[in-house]
């Protein structure tokens, strides 16, 4: 942690070292000169429906004619089903610190909500949202990896294959998210259990009220840059806690900070690399703080407006301040296959 | 097989292109005001009169609240509005817009044409469209009927179809996006459409893609525009699946997938009950599986026999 904490400042050091030392005369009016076309840029792309399209010159709709610019707007929808899945490497499946091991895992995605077209509130668009999404992990479908566990409920040590962590993940979920130009809130609730594969017993559940902002700042034509900020509560209850410990060790809260670059790299593709860091206090049990680095890159590409595939790599660093906690290092990479449909 | 399919193909595209006649005159079929024609090397503009061919490289001018329309041999119909400047180059199928408006319909099987305007240029092969440009590089296109491949000075190429537009800003003020426009409002105001004696050999079909908007606009339909980068950085991150095993909160992940543990870290969980047998005191936290992480300790060197 200490490193990071030295690296990052440092790094920040060293570019505005190096922009400063760049911004001769030339350089600025170059940049104000891009500021002013970004401007002006901007308001060519923000033509709204109903309005008219500016004249390049005096007279010119007199013999071109008025050009009034028409949306054709989607059929509302009321219904948004959506399956989801992704295969990929994970060099860490238990987030240890030492002795990573290895897994191909599956996550399959199914959710089905109410999420009507969002509509006008305000002087924006809220698009809410309560559904139902159900999720397996499956792990070391083509690996025949075996690991010594001990099994807490019959005080035993024996060999498990990987899928022995094959769980199940319930969520009910309600959300908003209201839209103004380029800025978006979100505010939502979850409930998620966690559950054995085998026999569904559960052994996790969380209440979790949620919230975050987001600012999206168009670059140029094909190019984005997304700013947000999430937070959350988690209300967790855990089977099995560690002595002294009560079922709620561990309710915490998380925010997040994350940034992404999304440039289009055709009509139906997009790549986009982001960072995230996430800080979490968990407000009960031991006194903990974790700092989570993910940062990575993927390629979206849509065949339709219901059919999306993925690839993706993503690295996770985790730092902790509690000694029994192991700090990690992982590595994610694998594609995906999402089907989404609304009716 | 598949290089005779590829050349066949190579070959078809290029047909019109090679056998179209080129657009390099036109005769004057209808004057409104004032239209000079300025011939290459002299000074003094001549009015345009009708019936007389303008050939490559004149230059028509028309003035304000003027305009003229010229018919090539193979019907391709140019319709040039008030205060504009307009050439043929001498060769090809090509119009040099050098400010003003102009309507060009070209015949299907007639080649098409190519409109050009600084860095900007719209292609058309069977289509009619109205170009307008500025001196300083402002450039608009609206395709009536048919469709355009449009290229902007920035290299960016799009497909335009009936009802769509697209324009670039004087001074290099930005570019839009492709935009619908109401067509039928657009040619019912327009003079390059309605304001000549005769009607268009191609109002019919304008006339039907007019028809075709209005009942979209009616129905309301959904346009596969594909994504862009802002509605893609804009989609809702909280409400998409994450990737890898981000796909839950780790934390919550860690209470089904336990980091290792050691064989004290495990002993620690467990106490005897009065009768001496191990029990369960707590556990690790959700799942009460948990592998066993494998203690190295560092072994000392052996000495080796013979040696101290």
């Amino acid at each position: 942690m200490r490193k990071l904490k030295l690296i990052l400042p440092g790094a920040c050091l060293v570019l505005t070292i190096c922009t400063v030392a760049a911004q001769t005369p030339g350089a600025i009016r170059q940049v104000e000169s891009d500021q002013q076309r970004r401007q002006l840029e901007r308001a060519a792309r923000e033509i709204q429906p109903g309005e008219t399209a500016p004249e390049l010159y005096p007279g010119e709709v007199t013999d071109i004619g008025p050009q009034s610019i028409i949306k054709y707007k989607p059929r509302k929808s009321y219904v948004e089903a959506m399956v989801d899945g992704q295969y990929f490497y994970t060099d860490n499946m238990f987030l240890n610190e030492e002795d990573k091991q290895e897994a191909d895992v599956f996550v399959g995605t199914a959710q089905i909500a109410l999420a009507p077209t969002a509509y006008d509130l305000g002087p924006g668009k809220l698009a809410p949202r309560i559904g139902y999404r159900h999720q397996w992990y499956m792990f070391g479908l083509l690996n025949d990896d075996t690991v010594q566990v001990f099994d807490f409920e019959t005080l035993s040590v024996r060999e498990v294959e990987l899928r022995k962590f094959d769980f199940n993940a319930q969520t009910l979920f309600t959300d908003g998210r209201w839209t103004m130009g380029n800025w978006g809130v979100d505010l939502g609730f979850e409930y998620t259990r966690l559950m054995e594969s085998d026999d569904y017993d559960q052994f996790y559940q969380e209440y979790v009220p949620r919230w975050g902002v987001q600012r999206v700042f168009p670059l140029y034509e094909s190019g984005a840059l997304s700013l947000g900020y999430a937070g959350d509560y988690r209300f967790a209850d855990t089977d099995m806690p560690p002595p002294q410990f009560n079922e709620d060790f561990n309710s915490r809260t998380d925010h997040s900070l994350n940034i992404a670059f999304t440039q289009s790299l055709c009509k139906h593709a997009v790549v986009q690399p982001y960072y995230r860091f996430k800080y979490t206090r968990f407000t009960e049990g031991d006194e903990r703080d974790d700092y989570l680095h993910s940062f990575g890159v993927a390629v979206h590409c849509f065949f339709t407006q219901q059919v999306g595939l993925r690839a993706f790599a993503g690295y996770d660093m985790l730092e902790t301040s509690n000694p029994n906690i192991p700090d990690y290092r992982r590595l994610d990479a694998g594609g995906g296959l999402n089907l989404t449909f609304r009716f | 097989m598949k290089t005779i399919t590829v050349l066949a193909a190579v070959f078809a595209a290029c047909l019109p292109s090679v056998y179209a006649a080129p657009l390099t005159e036109s005769t004057v079929t209808e004057i409104i005001k004032e239209v000079n024609v300025l011939a290459p090397g002299t000074a003094a503009p001549s009015a345009a009169k009708l019936d007389a061919l303008v050939k490559a490289p004149e230059r028509v001018r028309t003035g304000a609240e003027s305009r003229t329309e010229l018919t090539a041999s193979d019907r391709t119909i140019t319709r040039i509005g008030a205060n504009t400047v307009f050439s043929f180059e001498t060769s090809g199928r090509v119009i040099n817009l050098e400010r003003g408006s102009i309507l060009l319909h070209s015949p299907k099987g007639a080649g098409g044409g190519t409109i050009k305007s600084g860095g900007a240029s719209a292609a058309i092969l069977g289509t009619t469209l109205i170009v307008a440009a500025t001196e300083n590089g402002g450039f608009k296109v609206i395709v009536l009927e048919g469709s355009a491949r449009i290229t902007l000075p920035n290299g960016r190429t799009s497909n335009l179809d009936e009802g769509q537009m697209v324009f670039v800003l004087p001074a290099g003020g930005g570019f839009s996006p492709v935009l619908n426009v109401n067509l039928g409002r657009l040619v019912a105001g327009s003079l390059l459409v309605k304001g000549f004696s005769r009607q268009l050999p191609s109002v019919e079909r304008i006339n039907t893609a007019v028809k075709k908007q209005s009942a979209q606009i009616e129905k309301g339909r959904a346009v596969d525009t594909g994504i862009s980068a802002e509605q893609f950085a804009a989609a809702s991150s909280a409400t998409a699946v994450a990737n890898g095993l981000n796909a839950i909160d780790h934390n919550s992940y860690k209470t089904g997938v336990h980091p290792a543990l050691t064989p004290e870290q495990i002993r620690q969980l467990l106490v005897p009950d009065p009768t001496g047998q191990l029990k369960v005191s707590g556990g690790p936290g959700g799942l009460g599986v948990v592998p066993i992480k494998i203690e190295r300790r560092v072994s000392q060197p052996q000495p080796q026999p013979g040696r101290p």
